[in-house]
């Protein structure tokens, strides 16, 4: 008897496996009634020295009739908890609330693993309907029939792709298809601390603009030197910067697709580098890493406690010195140009992975979340960067201070350029920039090092995949 | 004639057994069928796979694509990356497993000592080990902060100047080596257990023809311990080769594609060919790498328990050996 349970049960599970891999995709059909927060009006009498009627507002639970035969979209989304996650259920909430065809399940997917996790389950053929990712990377997951093109629904649609950041449009499209609506940019701009400014007969109101008034300015605002230095002007490594928004400011082409070739030892790059390395010597390397040595964040954060006097960081670092450094009497600036006014910025887009059960729902929501009242309305609560240049400038962030500078920042914002055969271009010019920054090669020997370790990269994945 | 053995042999398994034993063998593989059904699903299964994986072009969610040895060309001559993790590996891995043989089976002398409050000390020892790797790497950020963390506070009291560690890339590496000597906790208590194993009479004897401790340390205590000694040599040799989890959680920059610390200092064998088969998607070139890592590891094993026959004594004798 029990053998035979045991035989059973056997074949029960390999059955059960089998069949679980088999299904097929079609979208599941939901039909239930979900319990929201409405407010209603009602009328209550009061009673006072003289009757009268007055309306009152009341937060009531109500349930309300969903739609029948809706299907569900499933969207991975990053909010674990806070403000962002506060505005993004009500937001779904209300697309919940009001569209006819479809019901939205929202997921949260945590940050650090989303990648391999979508992975997982774009490869097991079971993976959500809308997805928030990198969007540099589109063309990767391009490449690898990960995700499907959106032309068709933007061609039927006629849907607007000129309203988001430049940066952003260019980022989503590869190989002429695009692939991604672009949600949450960046840009970086130049914090400067006014009072250190007046304290050492600076205009507060005129920050650097040019990469020689900023070394001008920053040995100005240096308390200190060699061993004891006290406070920093500016250090081009710190804060959130690493090579590529100065680099940007000398107009310089750093990649190009086709070939693809890589310009690390053009004589702007050379520069930017020999310049980078100007700070090291004029500082010390040993005295700047002593120095740095107590940074950190919150009361640490290099800016917000005064230790250092200009600092480049993406935009959303206005919000932490709004909250953190309520006192702090700062400014915002364009990063200081070298030729061109320029920054860099990244950011993540909506996506459909390739298998999703519900694209036409996907679609119908990716809509809707980059509709200019639903941007703006995340925006508000999140502090993130809305995608679209319109609703960037809605009056709601105008009254942020630094706000028009972060829009001329992302008016001229660049990002990396993908690039199929050596997605991680930028790595070896960041450790050529470490090398020089650490004197263990000079500019020249590093920046050339730099276009080999590119150039191998590339002749590697051709190897790979004639 | 061999034939016929062989037929006859056969025949006598058959005769041997009857329906009972059949029965009871199939009861047997049917419990077990759960464990070998995952075993061959989930592990098996991918490693074979790894390995015709090594020689394609894989992006998972395309079908591989047939390149024969290309992936182990490229890393072996074209891949400084490559050269770069791997020696980055081997330096920890030089300076990890004799300092943490040695710590831990120091460690296992003082605490197989009769001293008072043992177990507490033994707990406390090993209590670091229970600490997961995550946790562990970022208490160690803090303890390796160089202006605020304990290391170079204690470091001042002696009169050495603030280290930078993970800031820098000549001291992040050592900086991986210091914490891993944290955990040997669980090294420790292997060597306990081999301590208590050690023979009572033979110390007893030694003692009785004048030994010292130092040499009843070195000529009885030691060889008893050789086995153990190799045990643990070759599990820290691998698990060293393997380190991933302290890099990866220090090197992580969000929007960065994954770091590998100042100037690639803390990019490890493992950590690499994660950034390979997760960040880029090279899965074919990344499983080329796995099969590169256990053929090396398997060649140094080899090689230990070859030098191992000079230092190592079995009590039953050389049959005794793994």
């Amino acid at each position: 008897m029990f053998k035979k349970l045991v035989a059973i049960l056997s074949v029960v599970l390999v059955a059960s496996m089998i069949l679980g891999a088999c299904t097929t995709p079609t979208p599941q059909v939901i039909k239930e009634t979900v319990v929201v927060k409405e407010e209603v009006e009602k009328t209550v009498v009061v009673k006072e020295e003289v009757e009268k009627t007055v309306v009152v507002k009341e937060e009531v639970e109500k349930t309300v009739e969903v739609p029948a035969e809706r299907t569900k979209v499933v969207f991975w989304h990053i909010f674990g908890s806070g403000p962002s996650r506060d505005a993004f259920d009500q937001i779904v909430s209300d697309f919940n609330l009001t569209n006819p065809k479809y019901i939205v399940e929202p997921v949260y997917a945590e940050f650090w693993t989303y990648e391999q996790k979508l992975l997982a389950d774009i490869a097991a053929g079971t993976p959500p309907d809308v997805v928030m990712t990198d969007m540099t990377r589109a063309g990767q997951r391009a490449e690898a029939n990960q995700i499907l093109p959106l032309d068709e629904y933007i061609n039927a649609d006629k849907f607007d792709m000129s309203v988001f950041w430049e940066y952003g449009q260019k980022d989503v499209v590869y190989k002429g298809q695009t692939w991604g609506i672009p949600y949450g940019p960046d840009t970086r701009v130049l914090f400067y601390n006014k009072a250190h400014f007046a304290e050492v007969g600076l205009d507060p109101n005129k920050p650097p603009t040019t990469w020689d008034e900023l070394w001008e300015y920053a040995h100005k605002l240096d308390i200190g030197e060699g061993a004891d230095l006290k406070r920093v002007g500016f250090n081009p490594w710190w804060g959130n910067s690493w090579v590529l928004p100065l680099l940007y400011t000398t107009g310089v082409e750093l990649v190009n697709p086709e070939g693809p070739t890589f310009n690390f030892t053009d004589p702007k790059v050379l520069e930017t580098a020999q310049w980078y390395k100007k700070w090291v010597d004029y500082y010390g390397k040993e005295n700047l890493d002593l120095f740095a040595s107590g940074f950190g964040t919150g009361a640490q954060d290099p800016f917000m406690s005064g230790q250092v006097s200009m600092i480049i960081q993406v935009q959303a670092y206005i919000d932490d010195l709004l909250t953190y450094a309520p006192d702090l009497d700062w400014g915002v600036a364009l990063i200081p140009a070298h030729t061109t006014p320029a920054s860099w910025g990244a950011g993540f887009d909506l996506e459909i992975p390739n298998g999703a059960k519900n694209p036409d729902g996907a679609w119908e929501f990716i809509k809707y979340l980059t509709s200019y009242d639903v941007a703006v309305k995340f925006s508000a609560a999140s502090g993130w960067m809305p995608g679209r240049k319109d609703a960037a400038a809605d009056p709601q962030f105008m009254s942020k201070p630094g706000w028009d500078v972060v829009l001329q920042s992302m008016a001229v914002t660049r990002s990396r350029p993908f690039i199929l055969e050596c997605p991680t271009w930028y790595g070896p010019l960041i450790t050529a920039f470490q090398e020089v920054w650490d004197g263990v090669k000079t500019p020249e020997q590093a920046l050339a090092d730099a276009v080999a370790a590119a150039e191998t990269e590339v002749a590697n994945y051709r190897a790979q995949t004639k | 004639m061999s034939r016929i053995t062989a037929g006859l042999l056969k025949w006598s398994i058959f005769q041997k057994h009857n329906r009972l034993w059949w029965q009871e063998a199939f009861t047997g593989y049917a419990m077990a069928l759960p464990w070998l059904l995952g075993f061959l699903i989930f592990t098996a299964g991918p490693i074979i796979l790894s390995f015709y994986y090594s020689f394609t072009f894989f992006q998972i969610t395309k079908p591989p694509s047939w390149i024969g040895l290309t992936n182990y060309r490229i890393l072996i001559f074209d891949d400084p990356k490559f050269i770069k993790s791997l020696y980055n590996t081997a330096y920890y891995s030089f300076f990890v497993v004799p300092l943490s043989i040695v710590t831990s089976l120091s460690l296992a002398l003082l605490m197989n000592q009769r001293i008072p409050g043992r177990s507490l000390f033994r707990t406390i020892y090993y209590l670091p080990s229970v600490v997961s790797g995550v946790a562990n790497a970022m208490l160690w950020l803090w303890l390796l902060n160089p202006k605020y963390g304990l290391i170079n506070a204690a470091l001042k009291l002696v009169g050495i100047g603030p280290i930078p560690w993970l800031n820098s890339a000549e001291w992040a590496k050592p900086a991986m080596i210091l914490m891993s000597l944290w955990a040997v906790g669980g090294t420790m208590i292997i060597y306990l257990a081999a301590l208590q194993d050690v023979p009572v009479h033979l110390q007893e004897a030694a003692e009785i023809d004048g030994a010292n401790a130092i040499q009843r340390f070195w000529y009885v205590t030691l060889p008893m311990l050789s086995p153990t000694i190799l045990f643990t040599i070759i599990t820290t040799t691998i698990g060293s080769f393997q380190v991933f989890t302290q890099a990866y959680v220090w090197t992580q920059t969000p929007g960065q594609g994954g770091g590998a610390g100042p100037r690639d200092s803390l990019l490890f064998y493992v950590l690499y060919l994660y950034q390979r088969a997760f960040g880029e998607l090279k899965m074919g070139y990344a499983s080329a790498m796995a099969w590169i890592l256990f053929v090396l590891i398997l060649t140094l094993t080899l090689i230990q328990f070859r030098i191992s026959r000079k230092y190592v004594y079995y009590e039953e004798g050389p049959k005794g050996g793994i």
